[in-house]
């Protein structure tokens, strides 16, 4: 018998080739080829009055060096707003080059291309360029304030301003019996994945051709936005993703300036010419995100549930709007979480500041919705004088209340209809695994050793599996090797073992015949992207079909040659055979000979597919109409909306109350993305989402000064925690399926990251009776929070408040 | 792609415009210059070696002089073209009084490069004709001088230009005054046309870091191919 494969805790089968080096990532490509650099600004907001190259035209090994005036029609144009939307009326790109200013520190001003990345890198420091510097707008408070102005067009620097409402909140909440109103703030962070960007282009002259591998997290897209670039047919370029050392977000950001220019550039040198981002260009020229300023009012009643919420925030989107405004709208949106709230109205103002673009970065809005969400049901209980757990309870929408519309329009641009999950089951198992209830003893019992520990506890909701589609191609061939691919890319979330699980599953054959590629638009074409937690339940569903369709000719083909009804035909093991008489069996491999008929031998198994082997029993056709010769199939998967995953996290943290250090002692994870493909896999993503969590509660800041300048653009500074910070996680699984697709999949890539400066900052706020409202939270500043709180400027907390709002 | 510049030579103006007529000069002058011959009134043909970036290789350029008066000003209209690619430039050369019985020559350039010398950037383009044409005016200016060794600059580097090239340029027959009108103006064009004059030589000298101190080479030149002035559309 076949080992079941979908849902079994198999080991990752890309694991033994990257972790003995075999990885090949994007610099380990191309050896030969040109080296690109580039000369970024140094200033937040300048106008470049001059480029002086004379000093580097010494430099033995210069290729060429590029500004913005090199640059032809298309690929002088301002980069694509990739998404665009009604409300974000003033909407704007960079170019490729700086066209006369510079709006943040890091934008390329000019290109090197030089014989080899040393030389090229010396040549970029020896290129002059002249700025005459301008006010630079930093942070959301100077941006709303627009005293000075990011782009000159752009009244108030308010790229984009959108209301989403249910019901009438502001009256709801004046008129509910208890009311609050505060304020929070979260910082920015970043993707940070180890590899940084980079683009190796290889153009042919022979057909005028360019094959481009970037580390991108959507081969395809690349490749049309190239393609429209550089004004070639799409079948000229073909983009591959090679490995991806992670992407996290910043990777689905396309076309990079870099993007376009190195393929530019090899065309018209007619070299091959590659680019690998460092360190500190990553920091300063690929993307960010996070930054929000919160304003809530929420209204409820004596069980703590929610009768109105009014949130209206500002959202720092940096110097450009390439990715339009998905970010804001997923926190507004996502906000609610797994909650029911009488009227609910979101109001956003998405902002410019002379700062790194902002765009998706793992969670994408959500961290901050669920910051404000579980923020909110902290002050509600601790306002009610409630149990935290409790008062998240009474909100909670019911299992039998699926599928449940919120009344919004989602990231999508579909409604935001949840379908399916059990968020009451999910709660007890999540304080059963922190141990809730027996926390208050154990938090005595240590303060009495003058400990100070603390519990927090938050919920989410995270819309997965956004469309449009994704496709899926297996082919079975003379060998019995199953080969898969479909059009999204990877970057370590394990889609060669859960790709081919599917597949072994649903044909039937060995997981070792089947082998997986993905993110090359050689052998698929039609895809969008990894992002959104999207892979599994796209493509997943997609190669799931696309076998369906195998099989089904399958057995067609084997019923012929078995003389049997293809309904009683099963496969095991890559042999077909009739049910319940396994020795009527044919191969599945030749299946696949016979599904292609010959007239040439080119081994000994075609043989048997050359026509004077077939049986000349009928006058048809040797390829019946409407069928296709080989033995594979194609399908896609288009989702009507997205499915929405959720998971409940809680934590216990142990605050020194000397140092004002926060240790994780406890963290457990509650966890139900529908069926788990591969719940090994599930925990990685988990766990590798709770360390980011971990890194943007307490660690991970973009330092800016008031000039715009990144203080700590490197990983000296910049604080990425080490598995030493990380504790262990615990982690239970819930399966409530999705009814929307074939397989009842939702996605699990992003989750880990969401509720954890949530659930951080209830428990650092648990341990010492301090008003958290901002995060990351540092040692230092939790230091002086104590001190604010002594006299009296910083809040404490379970003190009884008027209910009136301030 | 716009390239100005100006140089000083010293020596009065008329003796800059007649004494340039001489051929050997004008052959001597024009650094990566293997050849110079006319090719009908007011016309030369020209052979140039020069590498600009990575591309290196031997131009073959036509120059036509127009709009003459002298001996304050004429345009020149060059083309060239070589394996690794193609220029085309109009020079304007204006020549008038300085101090000190000296003559200031300005140059503006208008070019158009292509093939694989048009894929160097604009900035490399115009970097390596300005360095030419100041190459070329220390090169003149020490034929008349009678420093054709090269002059020793202020800052006390020998400056290598003129006899120094490693093509021995043989008297070509180049008759009239034009050609050292054509000189000049090549020099103002010289990346474009291929006429490298020192550039290599300069590149080489450059890993020491003793080329002469700008003041001297670079004149009042400057770049007008500045982005942030000019509008795409």
């Amino acid at each position: 018998m076949t080992t079941r494969m979908f849902g079994e805790p198999i080991q990752r089968r890309e694991d033994p080739r990257l972790l003995a080096g075999r990885g090949r990532y994007l610099d380990d490509l191309g050896h030969g080829a040109l080296a690109a650099a580039f000369v970024r600004s140094p200033h937040a907001h300048a106008r470049v009055l001059d480029i002086d190259v004379t000093d580097a035209l010494d430099v033995d090994g210069l290729v060429a060096i590029y500004t913005y005036e090199d640059l032809p029609e298309r690929v002088a144009d301002p980069l694509p707003l990739l998404i665009p939307h009604p409300a974000l009326t003033h909407g704007r790109t960079g170019y490729p080059l700086a066209n006369g200013i510079v709006r943040h520190v890091g934008e390329p001003v000019a290109m090197v291309v030089a014989t080899d990345p040393y030389v090229a890198e010396d040549i970029v420091d020896l290129i002059q360029v002249n700025f005459e510097p301008l006010p630079a707008v930093v942070g959301i408070e100077n941006a709303v304030r627009a005293e000075r102005l990011v782009h000159d067009d752009v009244p108030g620097n308010v790229g984009a301003h959108l209301v989403q409402e249910v019901g009438d909140a502001p009256l709801a909440v004046d008129t509910a019996p208890h009311r609050l109103e505060f304020r929070l703030d979260i910082e920015r962070s970043a993707s940070t994945p180890l590899e940084g960007r980079g683009v190796y282009a290889r153009p042919d002259a022979s057909d005028g051709s360019i094959r481009v591998y970037s580390s991108t997290q959507t081969s395809t897209s690349v490749r049309f936005a190239i393609a429209a670039k550089l004004g070639l047919p799409a079948t000229k370029v073909e983009v591959i993703a090679p490995d991806v050392g992670g992407g996290f977000g910043v990777k689905i950001v396309h076309p990079w300036p870099e993007e376009i220019l190195v393929s530019w550039a090899a065309r018209v040198l007619g070299r091959e010419v590659k680019w690998a981002e460092d360190r500190r260009e990553h920091f300063v020229s690929s993307a960010h995100e996070r930054g929000q300023v919160q304003f809530v009012r929420v209204g409820f009643d004596d069980e703590g549930r929610v009768l109105g919420l009014d949130v209206r925030f500002l959202h720092d989107h940096g110097a450009y709007t390439p990715y339009g405004i998905i970010v804001p709208i997923i926190t507004s949106t996502q906000l609610l979480g797994p909650y029911k709230v009488g009227a609910y109205r979101a109001e956003f103002t998405s902002l410019y500041t002379n700062t790194v673009i902002v765009t998706p970065y793992r969670g994408a809005g959500r961290p901050q919705g669920v910051f404000c969400m579980e923020r909110t049901m902290d002050r509600i209980a601790e306002h009610l004088g409630r149990d935290r757990a409790e008062v998240r309870s009474a909100n909670f929408i019911q299992p039998h209340e699926f599928p449940y519309d919120q009344g919004l329009v989602f990231q999508d641009g579909r409604p935001l209809i949840y379908d399916s999950g059990n968020y009451p089951e999910a709660l007890e198992k999540v304080k059963e695994m922190i141990g809730w209830d027996e926390f208050p003893g154990r938090q005595e019992k240590a303060a009495a050793q003058g400990r100070r520990l603390g519990i927090g506890l938050a919920c989410y909701v995270e819309g997965t599996g956004v469309g449009p589609y994704e496709g899926g191609h297996v082919q079975v061939d003379s060998a019995g090797r199953v080969h898969v691919s479909t059009g999204l890319t990877s970057q370590g979330q394990g889609h060669g073992t859960v790709f081919a699980q599917i597949v072994a599953e649903e044909l039937g054959v060995p997981i070792d015949a089947v082998e997986v590629t993905t993110g090359d638009t050689r052998r698929f074409s039609y895809a969008v992207g990894t992002f959104a937690s999207r892979a599994a339940v796209l493509s997943g569903n997609a190669i799931a079909l696309a076998c369906r369709r195998l099989r089904e000719k399958a057995l067609r083909i084997a019923g012929e040659a078995l003389e049997a009804d293809p309904g009683d035909l099963e496969i095991v093991d890559g042999i077909v055979r009739v049910v319940g008489n396994p020795r009527t069996a044919i191969p599945l491999r030749t299946v696949a000979v016979l599904a292609n008929p010959l007239r040439y031998a080119f081994d000994e198994e075609a043989v048997r597919a050359t026509q004077f082997a077939r049986s000349s029993g009928d006058d048809g056709p040797p390829v019946p109409e409407d069928d296709e010769p080989g033995l594979e199939g194609r399908d896609y998967y288009s989702p009507v909306r997205s499915t929405f995953a959720s998971g409940m996290h809680a934590a216990v943290v142990e605050v020194d109350p000397d140092t004002a250090e926060v240790r994780i002692l406890r963290y457990a994870v509650v966890h139900d993305c529908g069926r788990m493909i591969n719940p090994t896999i599930v925990e990685g993503q988990v766990h590798g989402g709770v360390a980011q969590g971990i890194a943007g509660a307490l660690y991970e800041r973009m330092a800016y000064d008031e000039s715009g300048q990144l203080l700590n653009a490197s990983f000296m500074d910049f604080l990425m925690p080490y598995a030493t910070e990380i504790p262990r996680i615990t982690t239970g699984h819930l399966e409530t399926p999705s009814p929307l697709n074939p397989l009842g999949i939702k996605g699990a890539g992003e989750a880990g990251v969401i509720p954890v400066s949530a659930v951080i900052a209830s428990a650092i706020e648990d341990a010492e009776g301090i008003r958290i409202a901002r995060m990351p939270i540092s040692p230092d500043e939790l230091f002086w929070l104590r001190r604010r709180a002594e006299t009296g400027e910083v809040e404490r907390t379970g003190v009884v408040k008027s209910d009136r709002a301030p | 792609m716009k390239v100005t510049g100006s140089a000083v030579v010293r020596a009065p103006v008329r003796k800059v415009w007649d004494a340039l007529a001489n051929p050997a000069v004008l052959a001597k002058a024009i650094p990566g210059c293997d050849s110079v011959e006319t090719a009908g009134p007011d016309a030369y043909r020209m052979t140039v070696s020069m590498d600009v970036a990575q591309v290196s290789g031997t131009y073959a350029g036509t120059a036509r002089v127009t709009d003459r008066d002298p001996p304050r000003s004429f345009v020149l209209r060059v083309s060239g073209q070589g394996a690794p690619g193609t220029a085309d430039a109009t020079v304007a050369v204006r020549l008038s009084e300085a101090e000190g019985e000296a003559t200031q020559v300005e140059y503006d350039a208008d070019a158009v490069a292509g093939g694989a010398l048009g894929g160097v950037g604009q900035r490399v383009l115009a970097g390596v004709a300005k360095r030419a044409a100041a190459e070329f005016f220390v090169a003149v200016d020490g034929e008349l001088t009678g420093t054709a060794a090269g002059p020793v600059t202020e800052a006390g580097a020998r400056i290598v230009a003129g006899a120094d090239r490693r093509v021995p340029v043989p008297a070509a027959p180049a008759r009239g005054r034009w050609a050292i009108a054509a000189a000049l103006a090549a020099g103002g064009a010289a990346a474009l046309l291929g006429v490298a004059l020192g550039w290599l030589l300069a590149a080489r000298r450059s890993r020491t870091r003793s080329r002469p101190p700008r003041s001297m080479l670079w004149g009042t030149g400057t770049d007008k191919a500045d982005p942030q002035y000019r509008s795409r559309r």
